[in-house]
């Protein structure tokens, strides 16, 4: 299993400095001692690994899924916070100049001011580091200064962390441990350029143009992009692609969509994209014909390699776009199965993509259940949230414990709906979903 | 006719839970390591 080897393959590395450290057969020191090298050689590991788990590496990502990976890049930074801010003092040996009679430092710790220095400033700059990413949507800062904020900072934190090992590790200025501390490095700072630098480079050679925009719903918007010169990309019905729409092919000015149009409809993209916050909200002002750039496809909300005698669909808001796509392709396609798709808004007002909804319902036999928290008089759909006692009302089916759910809107509507799920006695693996928010 | 139970619920949040338990796991197969490394 792919995932599995995946997280395999990052213990390896993780644990691949301490196997190093250990293969030089120097004699050992106090247990806390060695404990302390120990925690901060894994620290600096998952630190240096934080960047290729950032979420742009479709072999990662396309394998476990956005969420997954940004999770773990999420949850990871704090181990290696508390590995990092915890092992300065469990060492219990005296800092002092090497001894001329202990060439293996088994008696003392180095006292080299680059040592210590560039130590001081990762021990302060971490914790920070990590809250201003905890806080990220507390702070008010944009999210592109953030992201900005966020790499850099990550890059300095790495630097002065391989300058305080080479210096003041015991065992980090041994050749093999430098050189595995050099590749990991590298690995860092090529996983930065090939998204900052190389992707843009590539999506320059590959323009898109805005062919299309129209408002579907209150504050909801259809954009498509058309290449130009070149076909387009290959996507499976569900994947998101990363788009920035006038302007220039460097600017961190860059946001996830899910693809709303399915992969048999042809090379133009069409996304429902919500007016949120700086760049969402001046969609309506862009004239058509506006350069945009494409990163994609990434994702794995897909339907490929998954089982399910028939397929619910459940969306809050403009989580409804990557079911757009799901169900045109299985139109498309012919798929026998049966299809259900559950969207939730508030009022009617926010209802989008109303022609395509009647068409499902007619060319596809989709049943497609409305649901309003907030309905108009006269409303003949259901009332309330997309909340367990809805799905634990539509899914009551013996024939339904083995579909496959496909989970994408608010959080909140997410977890509750998959708590429901399993207690209706779905099996996890049945049910995918995606985040559109990364908190 | 002896009463058919409901089938036992599920302790709420069971999906995060879930998805920390790796986590932890994780957390836990570091720590040997630097265990096994620091007894060695
Ligand atoms: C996989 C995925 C698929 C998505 N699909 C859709 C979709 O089909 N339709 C839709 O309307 N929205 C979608 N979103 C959400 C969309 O990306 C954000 O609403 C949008 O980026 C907000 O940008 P803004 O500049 O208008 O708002 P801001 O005020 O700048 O940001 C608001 C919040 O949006 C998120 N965000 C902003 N920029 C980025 C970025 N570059 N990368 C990641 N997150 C960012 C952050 O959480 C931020 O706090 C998706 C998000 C993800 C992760």
């Amino acid at each position: 299993m792919p995932a599995a080897a995946l997280i395999l393959f990052y213990l390896l590395i993780a644990l691949a400095p301490l196997a190093l450290a250990a293969g030089r057969g120097r004699p050992p020191r106090p247990v806390m001692d060695e404990i302390a090298s120990g925690m901060a050689m894994v620290a600096f590991a998952i630190l240096l690994m934080e960047f290729v788990l950032s979420g742009r590496f479709r072999s990662i990502s396309g394998r476990v899924g956005l969420d997954v990976t940004m999770r773990f890049h999420q949850l990871l930074a704090r181990t290696a916070l508390v590995l990092a801010l915890a092992h300065p003092f469990l060492y219990t040996l005296p800092f002092a100049r090497p001894l001329p009679f202990d060439p293996t430092r088994q008696l003392t710790l180095t006292f080299a001011a680059e040592g210590l220095v560039t130590g001081v400033l990762a021990f302060v700059l971490l914790p920070g580091f990590v809250i201003l990413s905890i806080a990220r949507d507390r702070i008010g800062w944009r999210y592109e200064t953030w992201r900005l904020a966020h790499g850099l900072g990550a890059l300095a934190i790495a630097v002065l962390v391989l300058i305080h090992a080479r210096h003041a590790g015991r065992y980090s200025a041994d050749p093999q441990l430098a050189g595995l501390w050099a590749v990991l490095t590298a690995a860092a700072v090529l996983s930065l350029a090939h998204v900052y630098l190389l992707k843009p480079l590539l999506a320059r050679r590959r323009p898109w143009e805005v062919t299309g925009l129209r408002q579907l719903a209150e504050r909801t918007w259809e954009v498509v992009l058309s290449p130009r010169g070149h076909e387009g990309i290959s996507y499976r019905a569900g994947q998101f692609a990363w788009i920035r729409i006038g302007a220039p092919v460097f600017s961190l000015r860059e946001n996830p969509f899910s693809i709303a149009s399915a992969p048999g409809e042809g090379k133009d993209l069409r996304f429902v994209i919500k007016e949120l916050g700086d760049f969402t909200a001046t969609l309506s002002g862009i004239p058509l014909g506006t350069r945009a750039h494409v990163d994609g496809p990434h994702g794995n909300l897909v339907l490929e390699g998954r089982q399910g005698s028939g397929i619910a669909f459940i969306a809050g808001g403009v989580g409804i776009a990557p079911m757009l796509s799901l169900l045109r392709q299985l139109e498309i396609d012919g798929d026998p199965r049966p299809t259900v798709l559950v969207y939730g808004n508030r009022h009617a007002g926010q209802i989008a993509c109303t022609e395509d909804l009647a068409r499902m319902r007619r060319q596809h036999r989709t049943e497609v259940v409305q649901v309003l928290s907030e309905p108009p008089q006269g409303w003949e759909g259901e009332r309330g949230m997309v909340d367990a006692a809805l799905i634990a009302r539509l899914f009551t089916e013996a024939r339904h414990r083995d579909w496959l759910y496909v989970l994408c809107g608010p959080a909140p509507m997410m977890e509750g709906v998959e708590e429901a799920l399993l207690d209706l006695g779905v099996a996890p693996r049945q049910i995918i979903s995606e985040r559109f928010q990364h908190d | 006719m002896t009463e058919r139970r409901p089938p036992p619920k599920l302790p709420p949040h069971t999906t995060r839970v879930r998805r920390l338990a790796l986590f932890w796991v994780l957390n836990a197969a570091l720590a040997a390591g630097i265990l096994v490394f620091a007894l060695r």
